[in-house]
């Protein structure tokens, strides 16, 4: 990439304190988003992809230990920030969509509420805020915007509240937006209409997107690169197109597999056997390794490093030398 | 109707009092409005539909988990519908569930050879001195060790509870298995595991089964019919190759276009705001056809070709301009 990154991390780890141990789900990730750029962040739950994001949101409970070898966003050190420079970060440059859009309000407030307070936190005053609500709500597809400004939350459906909330993202122009499946409570026809209606503000927003979901087909639709998490750790990175076309780690190739066999015409699902491993007690080497039916007896014996150039990475043995 | 069918639904209506009617006034709602079809003996039939659609409330009536308010369930020529609950046992074990979320529909005190024994014993099929072999084969057929029978189901990961889950339910040869949303809290590659495992128990036992789901995806892999219900009515009925390539109903029109990677046939806005109409079709409000009839009278299911029915006034007009038959599935 050339342009500076919005956002850099680099080792990123978090670590929940737990009676008798300590658990850690983030397990060393580096991340880099250019500017604009929709990066999808790929796993099954438990994966760690939801805490990558409120870790880069500090976002996390008290008995979480977050560290990094670097975090830089816009040029700026995150790693000096303390907690009130960061809070002027959040909700200002840095925003997130949830998966329960409903729940991301407050239920005793009108919606008009929610926007306006957004566009007192973008411009410092609230001067001609109701007609910028109305035109926001219009350009994300909501009818009768005046309307809508005088609900309150539990009066929308789940759609029409993601619709509001990208509504006011989009009025508050943050440089990163993280969306934690932020289509996966709606119905399909819904999804694919919010789906689309990201794809058409990419462009207006001049924001950068971190898309975490567990569908591959959506992140197809929508993502100009992939990670694809596994345990804690991301296994692969590449451009979409690549990652789905030529796959190199077996877990991706796993995915991609029965992603399109849903897509497409297969008799019978490729199966990925066993399931996720305990992170308590993590097994020695590569952590998919007991799954993996490419397993070489080294992979059960120590973590292989990330191979590949800085375009497209994986961490397996297989991809070694390449 | 062919002759094959195991249970036959006529005119089913099951209504809810809803909330928010006038004083002392309680106004039904029915979630289930109307519906007639009928599940054939060793096939998976997929009923699909956003929340909401009544696609629930349907499968848990036709296992009378819920009492309709009028219509019929024939099964094996015996009407379930008005039947009480001692008339009902005798059917309960040939009418199986499988629910979304495996962790809830367990008994946590339970472990998992207890669970799988419950059955048994309720309805008295299987000696005690047998009850342990027939556990252990019944955690074989799903796939899981025998060493599993002892634990508690917080002890298992949701894939494994699942496995249990579809075992208490095969365990008594049930003849219909109803799984709603088995596969959509499920990780993805696990949920694959699954979706086999119902294909491999179908194939192995002339099962059939009812699939509840709100992904065209997992229905288009899994069913040989489907059903697309929208706010308690079915709208349209078929082979699933029939409703993939050629869906006639406008609304399982926009749900097949979600399966193709190109957005530009997503309907456009929001417009969940016009609530369905009541004398009409329910899709009225939010139909990009709709005409003044539409508004007027609701249009019956009518069969449009061998085995496809719709319901939909312009059925003749709103052929799909170009078949998707990319979308078609080789079986």
């Amino acid at each position: 990439m050339s342009a500076v990154p919005v956002l850099e991390v680099r080792d990123l780890r978090t670590r929940f304190e737990l009676h008798g141990g300590s658990l850690e789900v983030v397990r060393g990730v580096d991340l880099s988003l250019a500017p604009g750029e929709v990066l999808g962040l790929i796993g099954e739950s438990g994966s760690g992809k939801t805490m990558t994001g409120l870790s880069i949101l500090r976002l996390l409970p008290p008995n979480a230990r977050v560290s990094s070898a670097m975090a830089r966003f816009g040029g700026q050190n995150l790693l000096d920030l303390s907690e009130a420079d960061f809070e002027a970060l959040r909700g200002r440059r840095m925003a997130m969509i949830f998966q329960n859009p409903v729940g991301a309000f407050n239920p005793a407030k009108r919606v008009a509420w929610h926007l306006r307070e957004i566009i007192r936190r973008r411009r410092g005053n609230t001067n001609g805020w109701a007609g910028a609500a109305g035109a926001a709500l219009s350009e994300v597809g909501i009818p009768h915007p005046e309307r809508v400004l005088r609900l309150y939350p539990h009066q929308l459906s789940g759609g029409m509240a993601q619709r509001i909330l990208i509504a006011m993202v989009m009025a508050l122009e943050p440089d990163l937006i993280i969306a934690d499946e932020p289509t996966t409570n709606l119905d399909n026809i819904v999804e694919r209409q919010i789906v689309r209606l990201f794809r058409r503000l990419r462009g207006r927003l001049n924001a950068s997107f971190l898309f975490i979901t567990h569908d591959m087909a959506l992140a197809k639709i929508l993502c100009d690169r992939i990670a694809v998490m596994y345990a804690g750790e991301i296994v692969e990175i590449g451009p979409t197109r690549e990652l789905f076309a030529a796959p190199r780690h077996p877990y991706t190739q796993g995915l991609v597999a029965t992603a399109m066999a849903l897509q497409g015409r297969a008799t019978r699902l490729k199966e990925i056997s066993g399931e996720l491993p305990n992170l308590a007690a993590p097994p020695p080497g590569c952590l998919f390794a007991p799954r993996c039916l490419q397993a070489l007896p080294r992979c059960r014996e120590a973590a292989p490093p990330a191979y590949g150039d800085g375009v497209h990475r994986v961490r397996c043995y297989l991809a070694e030398g390449t | 109707m062919t002759t094959d069918a195991l249970l036959e639904i006529e005119h089913l209506v099951v209504s809810f009092p809803r909330r928010g009617g006038d004083w002392g006034a309680p106004r039904l709602f029915n979630a289930v409005d109307d519906v007639t079809l009928e599940i054939r003996v060793g096939e998976v039939l997929g009923l699909v539909g956003e929340s909401g659609s009544g696609k629930t409330t349907l499968a848990k009536a036709l296992l009378r988990l819920y009492r309709p308010s009028a219509g019929r369930i024939l099964f094996e020529g015996t009407d379930l519908a008005p039947l009480g609950e001692r008339a009902l046992k005798p059917y309960r074990r040939h009418l199986q569930m499988v629910f979304q979320d495996p962790i809830s529909s367990f008994n946590p005190r339970h472990t998992v050879a207890e669970s799988l024994a419950i059955p048994l014993r309720l309805h008295r099929l299987c000696p005690k001195s047998k009850i342990a072999r027939r556990v252990d084969e019944t955690l074989a057929r799903v796939g899981l060790s025998p060493r599993l029978r002892d634990r508690f189901p917080h002890e298992l990961s949701g894939g494994q509870l699942q496995r249990v889950a579809i075992g208490r339910a095969l365990i008594l040869s049930p003849r219909l298995l109803v799984a709603d949303e088995a596969v959509s809290k499920l990780d993805v590659s696990v949920r694959a595991q699954i979706l086999n495992l119902l294909k491999d128990v179908r194939q192995a036992n002339g099962l059939s089964i009812l699939f509840v789901t709100h992904d065209l995806h997992v229905a288009r892999y899994l069913c040989d019919r489907i059903g697309v219900m929208y706010f308690g009515k079915l709208v349209e009925i078929g082979r699933t190759e029939d409703v993939l390539v050629s869906p006639r109903h406008p609304y399982t029109q926009a749900l097949v276009d979600t399966l193709k990677e190109d957005d530009a046939a997503i309907p456009d806005g929001e417009t969940a705001m016009a609530p369905p109409s009541t004398t009409g079709c329910r899709y009225a409000s939010r139909c990009a056809h709709a005409i003044a009839r539409c508004v007027e009278a609701h249009p019956e299911l009518v069969e449009i070709a061998d085995g496809h029915a719709t319901a939909c006034w312009r059925w003749r007009e709103l052929a799909p301009v170009e078949p998707n038959f990319d979308l078609a599935h080789e079986r």
